[in-house]
């Protein structure tokens, strides 16, 4: 029985640990793309200022690579670090968490990409990739795709959140529960970030573009600091109550 | 506090059930949204630019060629664009193939049916390209430009007196005599020729019946003749509205559709050639290629 429990012990420190690690890449992920959505969060101010394209552009040469390296580093961990969670037999909801952060961005990116090749078929369908873009978004296409890999993406990332936070009540890490509770909010701002950034110009969305992104970015980076360091407290948490109890078990 | 397994799935049904409703709903109110404003429109134009025809290649007897197929798509676009408030079509054509003109002709009428089309003649605006146009609510040209040559030719070269001389020889098995009407390797006969005539014929008799429908002819046997004009006598005649510059054109087709002053114009252009396009561009252009018997082109082409 005693060893059954040194398992799963085991098992949630090296989760948390997984998952430590694994905010802390999505933090200097974020980081390194912070300037990109500057640059980019205004589509006319870039298209306007050669210098800001010449920037841009630069910088996803430089960094693009390693912005893409290191985002899927963070989703391994991620899976890995709710594979051990979920092995450590705390809950059982972690175990649909590992399948939800494992298969959600699979899906929704596989979505987004044949959403992407239609509207890009049907912007070429229209010449508007040539003109710059005639008029009106050539969107219609794109969206049964885009719209529903979206909601697979969010669902997934509300599933981590609320797993987070779980933790975060067990350990009684106020760090990792506030960082729960932010990630959920930036998960819940990324569609309309999207969204806008997708659908904008016209419509309702158009003029909130930026605020979105700008809010959806903080956010984001918010929510990766406070869940890096909750992780980091959450496992000392365990380690020193599994060294309390074998002090309590030697005594 | 803590949570239970069940309040642990309730809590993330109820927050992936709220941002399924919110996406849907702000999808909802976007296809809601009141359209744009009349203010908020554009001038879309579309350059028609030498000779028109179905073929694709860069290259043909009359000079560069404006693809049909490429206009009537970028006219649909127009039409179909309910930004695009009004049209002007910058013509720099001398004609082109019969059947290439005429599907431009339907395709800018259809156009001038929903919205106002303006047309602007350039340097050249005659034969097919003219014919094309007629559809426009109004017509203007640039003083030095050449329009009208209303009519319609076909050119038949033949290659026997030469084959003769190089000692080959040409068997032609037909079902009927006039199957190889036109054909080059032989002089045309008298049956050939009445043939021709009679397909110039009728396809004049179309282009004159256009021309009569759209615009109020001074002399029908000047313009009929088939004879080109400069753009001061082609207003007298009446075969076109004035004389202008092509900012002129716009703010006329700002004015019809009654738009302000600061409405920008955009240009439409046909996809650019891709690479591969590029280099087989020029095998594609033939295998696409019909011969036109009937030309409607000013003559001798210009340039």
């Amino acid at each position: 029985m005693i060893t059954v429990f040194l398992d799963m012990q085991a098992d949630a420190v090296k989760g948390l640990g997984r998952l430590r690690i694994s905010a802390f890449l999505s933090l200097v992920t974020s980081l390194l793309a912070l300037p990109l959505s500057g640059l980019f969060g205004r589509p006319e101010s870039t298209t306007e200022n050669p210098l800001t394209l010449f920037v841009a552009l630069m910088w996803v040469l430089v960094f693009g690579l390693a912005i893409l390296a290191l985002g899927i580093a963070s989703w391994v961990f991620k899976v890995l670090g709710w594979w051990s969670m979920c092995r450590s037999g705390m809950r059982k909801f972690y175990c649909a968490t590992r399948y939800a952060v494992l298969l959600g961005p699979i899906v929704g990116v596989a979505l987004l990409l044949v959403g992407g090749v239609a509207l890009l078929l049907e912007m070429l369908g229209s010449g508007a990739l040539v003109d710059g873009g005639l008029s009106g978004e050539p969107v219609g296409s794109a969206l049964p795709y885009v719209l529903p890999g979206l909601i697979v993406m969010v669902v997934a990332n509300v599933i981590e959140g609320v797993s987070a936070l779980d933790v975060g009540l067990l350990t009684e890490v106020k760090a990792l529960t506030l960082g729960a509770a932010v990630y959920l909010i930036a998960s819940l701002l990324q569609p309309f970030q999207l969204l806008a950034s997708a659908f904008s110009s016209t419509a309702l969305l158009g003029d909130a573009a930026s605020w979105w992104s700008w809010a959806s970015n903080a956010a984001s980076l918010l929510a990766s600091l406070l869940l890096a360091v909750g992780f980091h407290w959450a496992r000392d948490r365990v380690i020193q109550s599994e060294a309390q109890r074998e002090a309590a078990g030697t005594a | 506090m803590k949570l239970s397994e069940k309040q642990l799935v309730l809590l993330s049904v109820a927050l992936s059930a709220a941002v399924i409703a919110v996406a849907v709903a702000a999808l909802a109110l976007r296809q809601l949204a009141p359209l744009p404003a009349a203010g908020t429109g554009y001038v879309a134009l579309i350059r028609i630019d030498g000779a028109i025809a179905y073929q694709t290649s860069q290259l043909s007897l009359l000079g560069s060629t404006a693809s049909a197929d490429d206009l009537v798509q970028l006219l649909d676009t127009a039409l179909n664009d309910p930004l695009a408030k009004a049209v002007v079509l910058r013509v720099n054509s001398p004609g082109g193939s019969a059947a290439a003109s005429e599907a431009l002709y339907l395709k800018v009428k259809e156009l001038a049916a929903s919205k106002p089309v303006v047309a602007y003649i350039e340097e050249y605006g005659t034969s097919g390209a003219y014919m094309a146009v007629l559809p426009a609510a109004r017509i203007l040209a640039s003083n030095s430009s050449i329009v009208g040559s209303v009519g319609v030719y076909t050119s038949v070269i033949t290659y026997s007196g030469l084959l003769e001389k190089l000692g080959v020889k040409v068997y032609v098995f037909k079902s009927g005599e006039l199957k190889d009407v036109g054909s080059s390797f032989r002089e045309p006969s008298e049956e050939d020729r009445k043939v021709l005539q009679s397909i110039v014929d009728g396809v004049f008799e179309l282009f004159k019946k256009r021309v009569l429908a759209h615009r109020k002819v001074a002399d029908e046997g000047e313009v009929f003749s088939g004879r080109p004009f400069i753009a001061g006598e082609a207003v007298k005649l009446g075969l076109i509205d004035g004389i202008g510059t092509l900012d002129d054109a716009v703010n006329l087709a700002r004015e019809m559709a009654g738009l302000p002053k600061d409405t920008p114009v955009r240009e439409m252009k046909p996809p650019s050639p891709g690479l591969l396009q590029l280099l087989f561009g020029g095998a594609a252009a033939k295998d696409r290629f019909v011969p036109s018997v009937e030309v409607l082109a000013m003559w001798p082409p210009p340039g």
